[in-house]
């Protein structure tokens, strides 16, 4: 029930901040951080009660008829792999009120769009069956398009547009091969735990509407060649939905991928894996060769996070505890690291200078050496420094891939080669940021330290990153548990 | 058969009729020479009340003796009061006290009596089309549906372009009136029987001409594809829906759907249930439905005219329900007609604020006329993305579940479904890539409502209480039937 509290929170919050006139400005938001901060704090009461509770994987269960004409269920519950993604969905909801915290052009509509899309991420983490959790998935696709095109910049509304189309053509696949698995089973019913112990589909059905699945959830994943609406949407959208966006919702299609379209046809996750595998790992070159070369320190991320959700695709591809581990562990990195990113070019940075052009930076190490620094933090993070979570997942990761036998060892030579594009396009962009003159560009505005409000989120969102990367138990503690399942059906599936 | 039982039976139509003669009686009379306005206000209010006492009329049949679960014997099927036709003649009257409510502050031309009373004359059509499960009844009803429409749909007559709508409509309908008669004519050659029940007896037997049946079945699908407003006979929707007055573009869209889903699914269906020539139906069938879908979210793509994308729209959403069809079982049926509630409810929703604007603006508005209206009109606008994200079919609103529940349908209707590859699976591909187009002209609607900011045209508009309460009911109904359409369905299901 704790668990269910966050969506009720999320949407209540909506709900009632949507109703509050605009002008009543500092109560939205300090309203809105209330609702951020309690959906966080329900999370992690979920987080110590399933460290406590005993040995069953799905806890907190609810289960109620709810529309038996298509055998749907409201059937919630949470694991590991979800707690840890609804922990990620509080710190960003939390984060993401912070660095809007100077909004002023209707607050009250922001919120009610920002919530309406938390809560609909809050349930899809959450959703045990496939009915309700495509509900909340597509629930979380249309606030996207609104927060964007009302307070997003540039080519607001055609990103948005792109994005929506991309996301709603995703989960419509995806939605086609939720059909297939309910008649496919012959079972007629969407509940996943049911389907995960008595499916039984066959091994062509798993080959033909394993793609279908992956395809459909890999779109919000950033999969490649599906990944176009990810750079756009990340950088027209306002601060807070792009650290959303990148940190969040990317998350839900790839939570899809692992826990509807593996979960449930693991053979067909066999026959398919090297073909991911091929995906992932052009992801992670692509989508670093075209961040080293963009001149707006937006896209640079925004392509950076394509990047970086590759490792969690190559993850998901090795199909082995390591690989699945870190591509579980690299959800969670890439989430509080993508967002990380995103708050201090979107709002920290850009509030103060006023472009996001790289060669339009003037010195700034000189001029704004706290926010400077915490960028290189944050960007040391990214690249998977010891110490930080991107190192454990990444090599996580990279051990799994190295165990996957299916896999060509090209595969594994062109992610070392990504790790190294990463490492070079993170330190060329630092230093083409913050290490260089541009005198044309104000080169007198003295640059005002960072507001509370901005320390604090930038604060949290660090601490996560470290303590995870130096005590990465606290989550593998929950996540080994949720993923054995998942492995027990690949291990049945390979004999 | 007696005389009583008729008149109980036909009770609360008859109610509505002397509703209607009242309200014209005292238009001529009475208050010949007040103004325009109290004219309205007064014969929309005489017309509201016997609906209201009609479906009070509705209600007490349902709760009495006049209704029946039975297979009908009764004046061979001419009416037949089940739950299920009584609750969707009710639904009829309710969305008429709807469309009344919305039409009352833009009456067209000085007929002010005539205007709501050819929408009763439509909505008493209506009910009989739901009632009747006999041929002949049900093609009387049908026609008097059709001609209060085109009369209605022609009722600005000052302006030439409502005439020429009028005429078009009027044209098409009587071509597709003399399809749907032929194809009637041979359905009867081939079952001997007037009364549904028995004509389904008679296909089931067998013993029927299969290729009578063809001609019957083709006759049928292009006789009610043009009531229904389904490719390639939907040309007529797009001019007929800009150029009528808006509500009565709304009760087209919605009322004359529902009756003639309502009819297509007991014709048709039993024919193509027992038909030899399946197959070939199904093939026909699939075609009008694919092609509704593609022309109506292609056409609908490039429309500036708000009412003009409506009809586009309700070209494709055509073609989803006719997915419900294929399926040619009783689970198909029953999310058929959920579909029609739910489509009616939004589209009227939609329709009803369209019309509103329209008053405000005084000529037929552009999605442009539409920007910023979350600011002068916040509550407005969130009605309206109601109603348009459940007609696209965003989940949690009830456009969703029934898109999906009329593709479950069909898919679980095969008999081999765990052949992933064969029969519907392809066309609810294409059904759903066609719906992420249709998010576009959707989006982009909701776009000029509640993201633009710049707004020239409009002011803060005060709506009527009744136009506000109605538009607040569909707008629950459209929330709550997606949250918990259970209800809707079982009823459905247990009396169909």
């Amino acid at each position: 029930m704790i668990a269910f509290l966050t969506v009720i929170i999320s949407f209540l919050g909506a709900a009632v901040i949507g109703f509050i006139p605009a002008k009543n400005n500092k109560l939205i938001r300090n309203l809105a951080l209330l609702v951020a901060v309690s959906s966080f704090g329900a999370a992690v009461a979920c987080y110590f009660q399933y460290l406590n509770a005993g040995s069953a994987v799905f806890q907190q269960v609810i289960d109620l008829a709810w529309i038996p004409a298509i055998g749907a269920k409201f059937k919630i519950g949470v694991d590991g792999l979800s707690i840890s993604l609804l922990i990620l969905t509080g710190l960003i909801a939390i984060c993401g009120v912070l660095f809007s915290w100077e909004l002023n052009d209707r607050p009250n509509q922001f919120y009610a769009y920002y919530f309406a899309l938390i809560g609909g991420v809050f349930g899809v983490f959450l959703s045990l069956d496939l009915f309700l959790l495509f509900v909340f998935y597509e629930i979380a696709i249309v606030p996207k398009y609104f927060i964007i095109a009302i307070w997003g910049s540039g080519k607001k509304t055609y990103a948005a547009m792109k994005l929506v189309l991309y996301s709603f053509v995703g989960s419509a696949v995806a939605l086609l091969g939720l059909i297939a698995l309910y008649f496919g089973s012959g079972l007629n019913t969407f509940d996943l735990l049911e389907l995960m112990a008595n499916g039984d589909f066959s091994t062509q059905f798993q080959v033909v509407v394993f793609p279908i699945l992956f395809i459909g959830f890999g779109i919000l994943a950033g999969m490649w060649p599906f990944h176009t609406w990810a750079p756009t949407g990340h950088v027209a959208a306002p601060t807070a939905a792009s650290m959303l966006l990148a940190g969040v919702v990317m998350k839900l299609g790839a939570y899809g991928c692992l826990r509807v379209a593996i979960g449930l046809l693991p053979e067909g996750a066999i026959h398919w894996a090297p073909i991911v595998g091929w995906i992932a790992v052009i992801n992670i070159v692509y989508g670093a060769l075209i961040a080293l070369v963009q001149k707006d320190f937006k896209y640079v991320i925004g392509y950076s996070s394509v990047s970086h959700m590759g490792f969690v695709l190559l993850g998901l591809a090795t199909l082995n505890e390591v690989g699945l581990m870190g591509a579980s562990l690299q959800m969670f990195s890439h989430g509080i690291i993508g967002a990380l990113l995103f708050a201090i070019v979107g709002t920290v940075i850009y509030s103060r200078t006023h472009t996001r052009q790289l060669d339009q930076f003037h010195n700034l190490m000189q001029r704004m050496p706290g926010i400077c620094w915490v960028f290189i933090l944050a960007g040391l993070a990214s690249m998977g420094l010891p110490g930080f979570s991107g190192f454990v997942s990444e090599l996580h990761v990279l051990i799994g891939t190295w165990h996957q036998g299916q896999f060509s060892i090209w595969i594994i030579i062109l992610t070392g080669f990504g790790i190294l594009a990463t490492f070079t396009y993170t330190l060329v962009k630092i230093h083409e940021a913050f290490f260089r003159s541009s005198p044309a560009n104000n080169p007198n505005e003295v640059y005002a330290p960072m507001t509370v409000a901005e320390r604090a989120g930038c604060g949290i969102l660090l601490l996560f990153a470290v303590a995870i990367g130096i005590y990465p138990n606290l989550l593998t503690v929950i996540l080994e548990p949720s993923l054995a399942p998942i492995l027990e059906a690949l291990a049945t599936a390979a004999k | 058969m007696s005389y009583s039982e008729l008149f109980f039976a036909t009770l609360p139509e008859l109610i509505v009729v002397l509703g209607m003669f009242l309200a014209l009686g005292y238009d001529y009379t009475k208050f010949k020479d007040k103004d325009l306005t109290t004219r309205a206000n007064k014969a929309a209010t005489l017309s509201s009340i016997a609906l209201l006492l009609g479906l009070a009329g509705v209600i007490w049949q349902y709760c009495g003796a006049c209704c029946t679960t039975e297979a009908p014997s009764t004046w061979d099927g001419q009416i037949v009061l089940t739950p299920l036709t009584l609750g969707f003649k009710a639904l009829v009257f309710v969305l008429a006290l709807f469309v009344i409510q919305f039409a009352k502050p833009q009456v067209p031309n000085k007929h002010v009596s005539e205007y709501f009373g050819l929408i009763l004359l439509s909505t008493l059509g209506m009910g009989f089309v739901i009632t009747a499960q006999n041929l002949i009844m049900f093609f009387v009803a049908l026609e008097l549906i059709s001609l209060s429409l085109y009369g209605l749909t022609a009722f600005q007559n000052r302006k030439d372009f409502s005439v020429e709508a009028g005429v078009k409509y009027f044209a098409i309908g009587g071509v597709s009136s003399a399809f749907l008669l032929y194809g009637l004519s041979y359905l009867y050659g081939a079952t001997h029987a007037l009364n549904f029940a028995d004509i389904a007896a008679a296909l089931q037997s067998g013993q029927a001409p299969a290729s009578y049946l063809l001609i019957a079945a083709t006759g049928i699908v292009v006789g009610l594809g043009f009531k229904i407003a389904a490719a390639p006979f939907h040309l007529w929707a797009p001019d007929t829906y800009q150029c009528a007055p808006v509500p009565v573009a709304a009760w087209i869209a919605t009322g004359s759907k529902i009756a003639s889903f309502f009819v297509l699914i007991q014709l048709f269906g039993p024919v193509l249930e027992h038909s030899s020539h399946r197959d070939t139906l199904i093939t026909g069938l699939v075609v009008v439905s694919v092609v509704s879908m593609v022309l109506g979210n292609i056409g609908a793509l490039r429309q500036t005219c708000v009412k003009r994308m409506l009809a586009y729209s309700s070209v494709a959403h055509a073609g989803y329900i006719l997915i419900g069809l294929l399926s040619a079982n009783k689970e198909g049926y029953v999310s058929i007609l959920f579909y029609t509630v739910i489509y009616s409810c939004a589209t009227l929703g939609a329709f009803a604020i369209i019309g509103i604007i329209n008053d405000r603006l005084g000529r037929e508005a552009n999605i442009d006329d539409f920007n910023g209206c979350w600011k002068q009109n916040p509550r407005l606008s969130l009605l309206f993305m109601i109603f348009i994200l459940s007609l696209a079919g965003i989940p949690p609103l009830s456009g969703f579940f029934g898109k999906l529940y009329l593709f479950m349908a069909a898919i679980g209707s095969q008999s081999e479904i765990a052949a992933w590859n064969e029969g519907f699976y392809w066309l609810i591909a294409v059904a759903l890539m066609m719906s992420a187009v249709s998010l576009f002209y959707y989006v982009k609607v909701l776009k000029a409502f509640l993201v633009s900011d710049d707004n020239p045209t409009l002011s803060p508009i005060q709506v009527g209480k009744f136009e506000g309460l109605g538009l607040i009911v569909l707008a629950v109904l459209v929330v709550g039937l997606g949250l918990y359409p259970t209800g809707l369905v079982d009823f459905i299901a247990a009396y169909l």
